[in-house]
């Protein structure tokens, strides 16, 4: 188990490794003059110079890779350009809003979505489940920004009910048990709006999963056995399903944090996906960068942890090795 | 049913909620597109940050809507004959921390501040200011090495914030951790700040200025989404928001409760003309026939209507009509939209259609909000054969095309004029402007009569005189069509109407607020 | 084994006849100013006035029909690249040796890629081009098609037939090409429709942050600008995403995709 763990975790750093380098040097290559974008209107030459050699912007490609490296090693990311911070700090204040949405909106979707599929599973041709199918089939394909304005037009503006935009109340300042609440309902709309699409997928495929076990023959036998479907749904077509279920969880991390981007866009939550839309378009390397590593981290994270779990589920895998 | 159950009674939740919220008097809340980065207004010239960072210091003036000099923290000033030296007598102001606002911390503003990293001062005060005299405690002395007429117009909290000394002395001011916990002298005062997410300033009670300021609040919200920012002030969660896009303005008009104003000046900068530039070092723009083809080409009333939906007017002139004494009101009469003449010109230009109809293709260069000027742009020029193909590009790129490299044929800018020709106009005419610096003489034009009157402007601070000067410059360029001046912008402002008194123009716009 | 062509499939090659000749069909549409600004929807002025013009006057259904072209374009190039990819790297790795352990851990580091971010940054930092976009779609999409088609080769390789052959002595690029290939080709189909879908969406994201190619518009570069015009434009919207989510479903009902992304 140890030895598998750690082959893992070499795996991972791996990875991460090679992807970052990729990366570092796609950026290094790319035309344009993060200068240009850092400078104000009447930039002189002497403030290029002076900005160059602080940002480290004249030294050569090798050694400013074996910098960043060496950074890495320390868990220093460099400076943001623009933010003229380190870029570490500037992503950990950013992340707890992006964990506020994805993390609520995983888990919902988990649930609800299982949930919805194991009781269309079994009744496949009801109204009611095949009604569930098409809005949830409608649900995934309809674009999350559409998804996210449509919801701000319904909820927030034509019946009043929930907030438009933002994490709080400005005008009211809440405090206490108060604040916690208006923030949870500050981000109900844009949970909602990235989660409603993994949600929809999850319960598409839920549904085929778990209708797919019930025709299986030991299902039929635990029937046959006495057991009430909806107890022998739970015991062995579930458990089953689950499996992949969970796998997929992993997988459509990424698809979640992309969804969580254009919800941050949308809202106007300081979130780590918009600041890498804004990172990117002000030729903030190291910023770029930083955020770069931190999704694919997280990816790599959300896989290995859904294949831990996998292993939990199943005694089979459990001590096999990869 | 359920899920909708449980909204309600999260409604519900909500208004006791409201009810119960403490009562933290009046607070005005106003939408910022992007995150100011830091609050020190005199190391940068981003709007960004001057949008928030404005209210929260002072400059020696304030300008009015017509951009005339009011007091600010200088109570009163006397200019010497020879216009050579200015004298202020500063109001009897405190720092946030308490300590007195002296002469001295308007010297070493400039000085160590200003003139080295305020980079639109840097460009045109360095050059004037000879040096800057702390008389005493309460009066300071701009020497100059000429006489310079738009000084006063140069000395508001936008261009020249004063900060104080007793922070930033000996330390590197573009570093500084006051940099984002600010002492200055303003209307308010910082309480927080959450990146990308809002920032709170709180009444400075000890104002230099008696009744001010009125509100007990200011929160800036940062909404990148124009959308978003409609959205918020519609539902009262903003209640102010710079910069309306086009197309809502009809929307928000029909609303009993938001209130709209044009304004000409932003913290960015003001009487900003839309404008066409011709790279003249292109051969097809030698000939002057072709660019007059391209200028009558353009239906420049249709962008007025379409592409700003009215939100400012057709150019007149070269020269801003906000800056009405040296503006030309008549100068661009004689080059009306005729697509037929444009035709003519390209014939006599030698440039006739090729068997597609195509005479000449040439790609413009733009910011990608200006989009959609330049598919108007090309729409009518393509009626002339002339293929405009868009090559929007965000700053850094735009900047590198346009300026540095100069690889491109046409590009579209706003060139903001300022307060004064010298500041916003002169950059784009003076051979000395051709080079990397941002936004200066894009064109590459050179012309030895213009250098001279742009330098004759200067001698004195007659302003009859100067635009006598300024008028000669604008006949010379209407001939020679450097550029093609498309329309004024105005900025769209809106704001919620259980509130007023702003000065929307101004940095610091919310001063004189106050809630209804 | 042939099936009937499934309906979906017919509305969508329907669709893209229509896409690709959208130049002969509306000339000049999507970008000439052929009716007065903001026209509602008509039928008077034919095909051009069906959807009521634009801001700038630009025929609606001549800017949804080349933004579906632009859509289609770069899903199906995405497509074109990932598949021969995924399957030429997913034979490989069902094998043994270093080779396929190379192409093993190149799959498994390449399908981590985050393909939204990584085609926002090079959006962002190599200009927003059509090429662009094509190439980092397709090579953040391979990996998946590569899994496909080693999990079906693994369980082919394990069928007594197989067995009997390679005992036979056939050479193993004999194998793959006669007997591999053309069995794991199987769950392309399936793969095929997942990098289809998730390529739509994803360009439609890009488009809608505004970092799509500026030369030619997409459904989300249109879907973009609708937003944009707030309130004075709501049957662009609607047409626009509209027949993006069409799209998508057309595909899901067609092909059911696989459950993995």
């Amino acid at each position: 188990m140890t030895v598998s763990a750690l082959r893992r975790l070499a795996g991972m750093l791996l990875t991460t490794w090679l992807l970052a380098s990729a990366v570092f040097l796609l950026l290094q290559a790319a035309p344009g003059d993060p200068l240009a974008a850092l400078g104000g209107d009447f930039q002189s030459t002497e403030t290029r110079a002076h900005l160059a050699q602080e940002l480290g912007l004249n030294r050569s490609l090798g050694q400013r890779y074996v910098d960043w490296l060496n950074g890495l090693a320390q868990a220093d990311l460099g400076r943001s350009y623009a933010y003229q911070r380190p870029v570490l700090e500037v992503i950990l204040e950013r992340l707890p809003v992006t964990f506020a949405i994805v993390l609520p909106a995983l888990l919902g979707a988990a649930l609800l979505g299982v949930a919805l599929g194991f009781f269309a599973a079994r009744a496949p041709h009801s109204g009611v489940s095949r009604l569930t199918a098409a809005l949830c089939l409608l649900l995934f394909a309809i674009p999350v920004y559409w998804l996210a304005h449509l919801l701000v037009q319904g909820f927030s503006l034509h019946l009043g009910w929930l907030p438009a935009q933002g994490l709080r109340d400005l005008r009211a300042m809440h405090s206490g048990a108060a604040a916690w609440l208006d923030l949870a309902l500050h981000l109900l709309l844009p949970i909602c709006a990235a989660g409603l699409h993994q949600l929809a997928a999850l319960f598409l495929i839920a549904r085929t999963r778990i209708a797919d076990e019930m025709r299986a023959p030991h299902f039929a036998t635990a029937i046959a056995k006495g057991l009430s479907l909806g107890h022998a749904q739970w015991r062995h077509a579930l458990p089953q399903a689950a499996l992949s279920l969970v796998t997929l969880l992993g997988m459509r991390f990424a698809a979640l944090l992309t969804s969580a981007t254009l919800v941050e866009i949308a809202f106007g939550l300081p979130g780590i996906g918009r600041l890498f839309v804004d990172a990117a378009r002000g030729r903030d390397y190291p910023l770029v960068l930083g955020v770069f590593l931190c999704v694919l981290l997280l990816t790599l994270l959300a896989n290995t942890l859904s294949d831990l779990l996998c292993r939990q589920l199943d005694p089979r895998l459990r001590g096999a090795q990869r | 049913m359920r899920p909708q159950l449980h909204r309600f009674t999260l409604a519900i939740v909500l208004l006791v909620c409201h009810a119960h919220a403490i009562a933290q008097g009046k607070t005005l809340i106003v939408s910022t597109p992007a995150d100011p980065q830091h609050l020190n207004p005199a190391i940068t010239t981003a709007s960004h940050t001057h949008a928030v960072a404005d209210s929260l210091f002072n400059g020696l003036v304030a300008l009015d809507r017509e951009m005339r000099p009011q007091p600010d923290l200088a109570e009163r000033w006397v200019v010497s004959p020879d216009g050579r030296s200015v004298t202020f007598t500063l109001a009897k102001a405190h720092w946030h921390d308490g300590k007195p606002v002296t002469a001295e911390d308007v010297r070493f503003s400039f000085e160590n501040i200003l003139l080295k990293h305020h980079a639109r001062t840097s460009a045109s005060l360095k050059g004037v200011i000879e040096r800057i005299e702390a008389r005493d405690a309460q009066t300071v002395v701009f020497h100059l090495k000429r006489p310079y007429a738009p000084l006063l117009q140069q000395l508001d909290v936008t261009e020249a914030p004063i900060l104080p000394r007793h922070v930033y002395d000996g330390a590197d001011p573009t570093q500084h951790p006051a940099n984002l916990k600010p002492v200055g002298s303003g209307p308010f005062k910082l309480a927080e700040y959450r990146r990308d997410d809002a920032i709170v300033l709180v009444k400075n009670p000890a104002y230099f200025k008696p009744g001010l300021p009125k509100l007990d609040r200011l929160v800036f919200r940062v909404l990148p989404e124009p959308r978003a920012e409609v959205q918020a002030l519609i539902k009262g969660e903003v209640d102010f928001v710079r910069s309306v896009a086009g197309a809502e303005i009809e929307t928000l008009s029909r609303l009993p409760n938001i209130k709209l104003d044009r304004v000409t000046a932003g913290p960015g900068g003001g009487n900003c003309v839309m404008t066409m530039v011709f790279n003249l070092d292109r051969p097809a723009f030698k000939d002057v026939r072709v660019r007059q083809a391209i200028a009558q080409g353009i239906d420049r009333q249709r962008i007025l209507r379409d592409v700003i939906f009215g939100q400012g007017r057709v150019a007149a002139a070269p020269i801003s009509s906000g800056i009405a004494w040296a503006h030309d009101a008549n100068v661009l009469a004689k080059l009306p939209f005729d697509a037929q003449a444009a035709a003519h010109l390209l014939d006599a230009a030698g440039l006739k259609p090729d068997a597609s109809g195509q005479r000449l293709k040439l790609d413009i260069v733009h910011f990608p909000q200006f989009a959609r000027y330049a598919q108007a742009m090309r729409q009518d020029l393509a009626a002339l054969g002339i293929a405009l193909e868009s090559r929007p590009y965000d700053r850094a790129a735009m900047i590198d095309a346009m300026f540095t490299k100069r690889d491109f044929d046409t590009g579209l800018v706003s060139y903001c004029n300022g307060p004064d020709p010298e500041i916003g106009v002169r950059r784009m005419f003076a051979s000395d402007a051709i080079g990397p610096v941002p936004f200066s003489n894009g064109a590459a034009y050179r012309s030895a009569e213009v250098d001279r009157l742009f330098a004759d402007a200067l001698t004195t601070t007659d302003l009859a005189k100067r635009g006598t000067s300024y008028r000669a410059i604008q006949a010379i360029v209407v001939r020679e069509l450097p550029y093609w001046w498309l329309v004024e912008t105005d900025s769209p402002v809106a704001w919620r109407a259980s509130f007023d008194g702003f000065a929307p123009w101004r940095g610091q716009f919310a001063e004189g607020a106050f809630a209804r | 084994m042939r099936r009937p062509l499934h309906p979906a499939w017919l509305v969508l090659i329907l669709m893209s006849l229509l896409a690709i000749m959208a130049e002969q069909l509306l000339p000049q549409a999507a970008t000439a100013r052929l009716l007065a600004p903001f026209s509602p929807p008509s039928w008077q002025a034919g095909w051009v006035g069906w959807l009521g013009s634009d801001d700038l006057g630009r025929s609606i259904s001549g800017l949804l029909l080349i933004g579906l072209r632009e859509s289609l374009l770069v899903a199906v190039g995405s497509l074109l690249l990932a598949l021969p990819l995924g399957c030429v790297l997913g034979l490989l790795s069902a094998f043994q040796g270093t080779l396929a352990q190379a192409a093993e851990r190149l799959t498994m580091t390449c399908q981590v890629l985050p393909r939204f971010f990584l085609a926002i940054l090079v959006a962002a930092f190599y200009g927003a081009t059509r090429e662009g976009l094509i190439l980092v779609l397709g090579l953040s999409s391979w990996p998946l098609v590569a899994r496909l088609v080693r999990a079906e080769t693994l369980s082919l390789l394990q069928r007594p037939w197989l067995i009997a052959s390679r005992l036979d002595g056939v050479s193993p690029w004999r194998l793959a090409w006669r007997h591999l290939l053309p069995h794991a080709l199987q769950p392309l189909r399936a793969a095929a429709s997942t990098v289809f879908g998730a390529a739509v969406m994803a360009e439609a994201a890009i488009g809608f942050i505004g970092l799509g190619d500026p030369r030619y518009q997409s459904l989300g570069a249109l879907l973009a600008q609708a937003f944009g015009l707030g309130p004075l434009l709501p049957w662009l919207a609607c047409s626009a995403g509209g027949l993006l989510l069409g799209l998508i479903l057309l595909v899901q009902w067609g092909l059911p995709p696989t459950d993995e992304t």
